[in-house]
């Protein structure tokens, strides 16, 4: 049986990809240090485009009469006013550029000009070594960090100093938590009840917060926020689960890099927070597939957030008392209680090869 | 053909979804095809496995356990065909429905013609329209360049021209996407999909050939008056699996070992319903709703006329985009008293970020079903927008997907369906428990015998027969009065009032002959019932008469609306 798996990992190897949402041009090399702020690419991305109808604008019978009056080819820079083409004779037509220019195509009596350009460069984000060259589009970096993956995030990012607030799982973000010193961190607590919070945060500014859970009514808000939140369980008032508040508490003021679910090319990445760390010898590996001994989370109601282990896969299917037959698996939680919980509802912590965004 | 002439004793199917991969096993029993085993397990599409073999592998292994029979040599590869120790089997198809929504971006001549027609064909596969062109487009000819481009399409439909109508429209537009082409990457061209004008397929074939992969279809709108989506969406489909091999890890893999290439879901279930429909009563229609994970796919079809629909929401992935598009008073609007709105809120959005996660109290039971009855309102509101609802309802209601068959008692599903659909007329619920009716859709085409024959066996599960009555009459009033005898004389007499739900015990597998006295003002059907006198058949919640009208309207107050709510619970309650 197989499950989902959730990253609370000690610091590994750990390599993302940075890619261009378009081709461009690499500006590194493979082996070489990078900073979080270094341009790893840069490309020209189209923003405009004009298409000159020769044969409707003439008048002409068809693409062919075209092909002779159009005097440009492809790949000529066209400057303001430009003529395209001209039909000759006493009473020549000729017709211009509606811009500036430079012409992409000329196909079946039309001329398609590309009249607007913008540059757009890719940062490196995270600090390390460029493992690997994504032909025209990016690079892996790989870098040593701890890795704990969000549930939710508010798509922004972020780097900086890790603060841990919160001393319980169910510690409550509070204006306390928002001294001078915290500026420019990223903040990590348990739950935060009240959206003023998350405007302290701004107001600051902090760098980015990590917390357990946040009611839903404070999504509107976290969205609207201008850096990166994350959830580590997801909505809800329960916390945060205690794994992931003891690797926050180890590598408190170490440096991280907060991904709260940004696009990177085209590719959605899960929202995570990167913390530099050197290698932990205790690091293991585990999969996903469920089996009795391995620590889980509980991502569903009313275990939100509570970690345990897995005593036993309960064979066949387990009825729950709402009259659901399920899948599910005997836990023995963190408090020595042992649950039934359906196997759809827990995550094995831990993490699986490969590791690359 | 017979099953015996076509060497195809085992068939298997693989159906893989956005959260389940199941591994179905139809095998030859005293002559006919019958549903034996079905194996499940987690689909493996993403990290950390990220191929499909491996939850088809587990799948497979699940049903061998299932069954005793050995179907996977030991390197773990099937045996193919059965051997004659009743190792392996002879047959494989695959239907998927897995894989993101493709932008779509569709170019048609006019709006409200070939436009319209080509959107229609864009709805059949899991995907959205990100960008639609007509000649009556008001925005620039560079702006329709720019929008489409920042559209970033993975698939181009094209429409235009009734056969043997006008050719310069139809090459201008020709013109104007192959001018999009040109300014993409060469690696990021999406394929192009011609369903328009027969006689110009050829140059346009010649003007976009040079930039991408082109493919025509039949003409969408061959005339004004008729529309043939059907065999364009067969077409379509192979296209749409041409661009899954890439994003899916190990559907292409598994492609050599099928005995026709892999079938989105969609088609599958679109095939099985028209067939349906073709054999049942002309004048109704059968409607398959097949609630996935990640999107729904209804089938509406009568008399082999379909109307196929994947629609963007679903019970797990494409549950947000139904919680976004959706007032939550819509939704708690179903909710039994005491339910807390706010943990009810965040249960349904907890569910968006770990969509395979399942309710563990009988509160939170509740608020699943509530949200799924109103999804149900939202798929039948566009379903009614789109015109793709048969006028005079539906005999056959297939209903397919865990959350519709699997996600309570029988009694819960019923209600979640009835209040969910509000059928209209005399309709049978018929549950997919297994998620078996995408596979005989992709097995007819190859073995038309199975389905036919499958479908005739104990597979499906019969929920209810459901009488709906249409009135003004004021609430408690006396409208019908129901005389029902079965086969072994037994007889049972119920008199039915506006606003209640009737039960009359009907078991599985038994048919009885219902007589219907109407009040005056009373119908049951949209059209008039010529006959009062019936057969029915029974099912898992025997038959049920629902009068509560249409649409149901439920009280503003949120007290008497929840006591109302128990009180049509405890009627479909087994006394």
């Amino acid at each position: 049986m197989y499950t989902s798996f959730i990253q609370f990992t000690p610091a590994t190897h750990v390599r993302r990809s940075r890619l261009l949402p378009v081709v461009g041009t690499v500006m590194v090399r493979q082996g070489q240090k990078v900073n979080a702020e270094d341009i790893l690419a840069e490309a020209t991305v189209p923003t405009h485009h004009e298409l000159v109808d020769v044969v409707r604008v003439f008048g002409l019978s068809g693409p062919k009469a075209a092909e002779s009056l159009i005097q440009r080819k492809v790949g000529e820079i066209l400057g303001e006013h430009d003529i395209i083409a001209e039909t000759g004779g006493i009473f020549s037509r000729v017709i211009r550029t509606p811009a500036p220019g430079k012409i992409i195509s000329i196909h079946d009596g039309q001329v398609l000009i590309q009249t607007e350009t913008k540059n757009i460069s890719l940062e490196a984000r995270y600090s390390g070594t460029i493992a690997e060259i994504i032909n025209n589009r990016g690079a892996v970096i790989e870098t040593t960090a701890s890795i704990i993956q969000g549930a939710w995030g508010n798509k922004k990012f972020a780097a900086g100093p890790l603060l841990c607030k919160a001393e319980t799982t169910s510690a409550v973000l509070a204006s306390a938590d928002f001294e001078i010193t915290a500026r420019g961190s990223i903040i990590a607590s348990a739950t935060c009840n009240d959206e003023k919070m998350l405007d302290l945060a701004a107001t600051l500014p902090v760098a980015g917060l990590i917390l357990g859970t946040m009611p839903f009514s404070l999504l509107e808000k976290a969205l609207s926020q201008p850096y990166p939140i994350l959830l580590t369980e997801g909505f809800g008032r329960s916390g945060m689960n205690s794994a992931a508040l003891k690797m926050l508490s180890l590598y408190n003021n170490h440096e991280v890099a907060l991904d709260a679910g940004l696009e990177n090319g085209s590719i959605q990445s899960r929202p995570e927070a990167l913390v530099y760390a050197p290698v932990d010898e205790r690091n293991i590996v585990i999969q996903s597939r469920v089996t009795a001994g391995q620590m889980v989370r509980v991502h569903t109601a009313p275990y939100l957030g509570q970690t345990g282990t897995i005593e036993k896969i309960i064979p066949g299917l387990t009825a729950l008392p709402n009259g659901l037959r399920v899948c599910a698996a005997s836990v023995i939680m963190d408090n020595k209680e042992r649950k039934i919980i359906p196997i759809f509802n827990l995550d094995v912590i831990g993490f699986a090869q490969p590791t690359s965004g | 053909m017979s099953p015996a002439n076509q060497e195809a004793y085992s068939v298997m199917a693989l159906d893989i979804g956005t959260v389940h991969t199941r591994a179905l096993l139809f095998e030859i029993v005293e002559e006919t095809y019958h549903f034996i085993a079905a194996g499940v397990a987690p689909s493996t599409t993403e990290l950390p496995q990220n191929d499909i073999g491996i939850g088809v592998q587990i799948a497979i292994r699940d049903l061998q356990n299932l069954t005793g029979r050995i179907l996977l040599n030991q390197q773990g590869s099937l045996i193919i065909p059965c051997q004659m120790n009743g190792e392996g089997i002879d047959r494989i198809f695959i239907t998927y429905s897995v894989g993101r929504r493709l932008a779509i971006a569709t170019f048609g001549l006019m709006s409200d013609v070939s436009l319209q027609s080509i959107n229609k064909l864009a709805s059949t596969v899991t995907g959205q329209i990100v960008e639609s062109i007509s000649l009556n487009d008001p925005r620039t000819i560079h702006e329709q360049i720019d929008d489409t481009l920042n559209a970033h399409p993975d698939l181009i439909l094209f429409a235009g021209g009734t056969d043997r109508g006008a050719s310069r429209s139809v090459k201008k537009m020709a013109n104007l996407i192959a001018a999009i082409l040109q300014l993409m990457p060469k690696s990021a061209r999406p394929p192009v999909v011609y369903s328009g004008n027969l006689l110009l397929a050829k140059p346009v074939q010649e003007t976009l050939d040079a930039f991408t992969v082109f493919s025509n279809t039949g003409n969408v709108r061959p005339n004004m008056e008729n529309e043939e989506i059907d065999q364009a969406a067969e077409e379509l489909a192979k296209v749409v699996t041409t661009l899954r091999y890439e994003e899916i890890d190990g559907l292409k893999q598994l492609t050599p070992l099928c005995n026709d290439s892999p079938c989105p879901s969609a088609i599958a279930i679109g095939r099985i319903t028209r067939f349906l429909s073709k054999v049942r009563d002309p004048e109704k229609g059968v409607l398959s709703i097949d609630l996935g994970a990640a999107s729904t796919i209804t089938a509406s079809a009568v008399a082999g006329e379909l109307n196929l629909n994947v629609l963007p929401v679903g019970s797990a992935q494409g549950f947000e985009k139904f919680l976004k598009a959706t007032p939550f008073s819509e939704i708690s609007q179903w909710f039994p008293t005491g339910t807390n709105f706010e943990e009810a809120r965040e249960q349904l959005w907890q569910k968006t970020l770990f969509p395979a996660s399942l309710p563990m109290t009988v509160e939170a039971l509740s608020v699943e079903h509530s949200a799924y009855r109103q999804l149900l309102r939202y798929i039948m509101r566009e379903l009614a927008a789109r015109g793709a609802l048969a006028e005079n309802g539906y005999e056959t209601i297939l209903c397919s997907g865990a959350a519709l068959t699997q996600s309570g008692s029988p009694r819960q599903l019923l209600k979640m369906l009835l209040d969910g659909i509000q059928p209209q007329g005399i309709s049978t619920f018929i549950l997919d428990s297994h998620s078996i009716l995408p596979t005989l859709g992709a097995i007819a085409r190859t073995l038309p015998l199975l389905p036919v024959q499958v479908l005739e066996s104990s597979a499906f599960t019969n929920l209810a027969t459901v009488i709906s009555t249409d009135s003004n009459l004021r609430i408690g009033s006396q409208i019908l009065h129901a005389h029902l005898q079965t086969s072994d004389g037994k007889t049972t007499e119920v008199i039915v009032k506006q606003g209640t739900l009737a039960v009359i015990p009907l078991r599985t597998g038994e048919s009885a002959t219902l007589d219907l006295e109407l009040n005056r003002g009373v119908q049951v059907e949209s059209f008039e019932l010529q006959d009062t006198h019936f057969k029915v058949n029974g099912g898992l919640c025997g038959l049920i008469i629902d009068a509560r009208g249409r649409p149901i309207r439920l009280p503003k107050n949120p007290a008497i609306r929840g006591e109302l709510l128990g009180r049509w619970d405890s009627m479909l309650a087994p006394k």
